[in-house]
């Protein structure tokens, strides 16, 4: 995959990211759960800031970026901390998964803003109760 | 740190096994890069020169064995425990570069809990900047997918790591 494409379908799970993290959020409380409101508000930021990075990469490449969905698909069920949880890690590792795959699709300062990238989502995770992992993002190496 | 055998065999298994394994690599790449697939030099019968990538791969796994090597370790019973995290990290990352875990006398623990726990973070922040650089500097994308990996790892562990007290 060229890395103008790899960089489009990172767009493409930042702009699903950022979706799902905006439902999450909606059913967090500041007051009632400070801590994953806090945790998801974070998140959401974050994955704001590489949505429009990779937006302005991609401009620059002069091409057009991919546009959001209208909508994603999230679980029907998030009324409790432990579904919203839950939720959130998978989309980490997700999103782990896809920048891992970005570094392996760039070079260069592309490939150092992914590498990076990977890092802060791995450490994330463990705001979500994620665990340390041994291979954030490249899991196929765990049974190795 | 122990010696660790280095023929061209096992740089070319390491970069064979890491490049073979990986999920979503064309084919392409990984005959491109393997160095099994390049001709041997003229006059060089037995033993085709070292690309860069398997330099990387050799460079990572020394580092790796010295990481599982400090001169000393703390007494502390929970920073014992942090340093033996670290330390099944590091040999699972031998592993994904098919790399033996070395053998060797356990590390002498003479370290209060603060300094141990300042020498761990000291030595593994460094090894996370190597990681990083290496990934950088692969010509393999698929390399530079694992090294940053491993690199992520290792900050996902920094990250739990406790404050060192007085």
């Amino acid at each position: 995959m060229s890395e103008l494409a790899a960089l489009q379908t990172t767009l493409a799970a930042e702009h699903a990211a950022v979706y799902v993290l905006g439902v999450l959020g909606a059913q967090t409380s500041q007051s009632a759960t400070p801590e994953l409101f806090t945790a998801v508000s974070d998140t959401y930021a974050a994955h704001r800031a590489r949505r429009d990075h990779l937006t302005r990469t991609i401009t620059d490449l002069g091409e057009q970026p991919v546009a959001s969905e209208v909508a994603y698909e999230v679980p029907v069920d998030l009324s409790t901390v432990e579904a919203v949880t839950r939720r959130a890690l998978r989309l980490e590792r997700e999103c782990a998964t896809t920048y891992a795959f970005l570094v392996g699709s760039t070079t260069g300062d592309r490939r150092a803003w992914a590498m990076r990238a990977l890092q802060m989502t791995a450490v994330r995770e463990l705001a979500f109760r994620g665990t340390p992992e041994m291979f954030p993002g490249s899991n196929e190496h765990a049974d190795h | 740190m122990p010696d660790r055998p280095t023929t061209a065999t096992t740089r070319r298994t390491a970069l064979g096994v890491v490049l073979g394994g990986l999920v979503g690599v064309s084919a392409c790449d990984a005959v491109d890069l393997d160095p099994r697939s390049e001709p041997a030099a003229s006059g060089s019968p037995t033993e085709p020169p070292a690309d860069a990538d398997t330099v990387l791969v050799e460079q990572v796994v020394a580092d790796l064995v010295a990481m599982l090597a400090p001169a000393a370790t703390s007494r502390a019973r929970d920073v014992r425990r942090v340093e033996a995290s670290f330390f099944a990290l590091h040999v699972a990352h031998l592993g994904a570069l098919d790399a033996p875990e070395p053998e060797g006398p356990a590390p002498q623990a003479t370290l209060s809990r603060a300094d141990g726990l300042r020498s761990l973070r000291r030595r593994e922040r460094q090894h996370q900047r190597r990681l990083e650089d290496a990934c950088l500097a692969a010509t393999s994308g698929a390399l530079a997918r694992l090294f940053a990996s491993m690199s992520a790892a290792v900050a996902q562990r920094l990250a739990v790591l406790p404050e060192e007290r007085p």
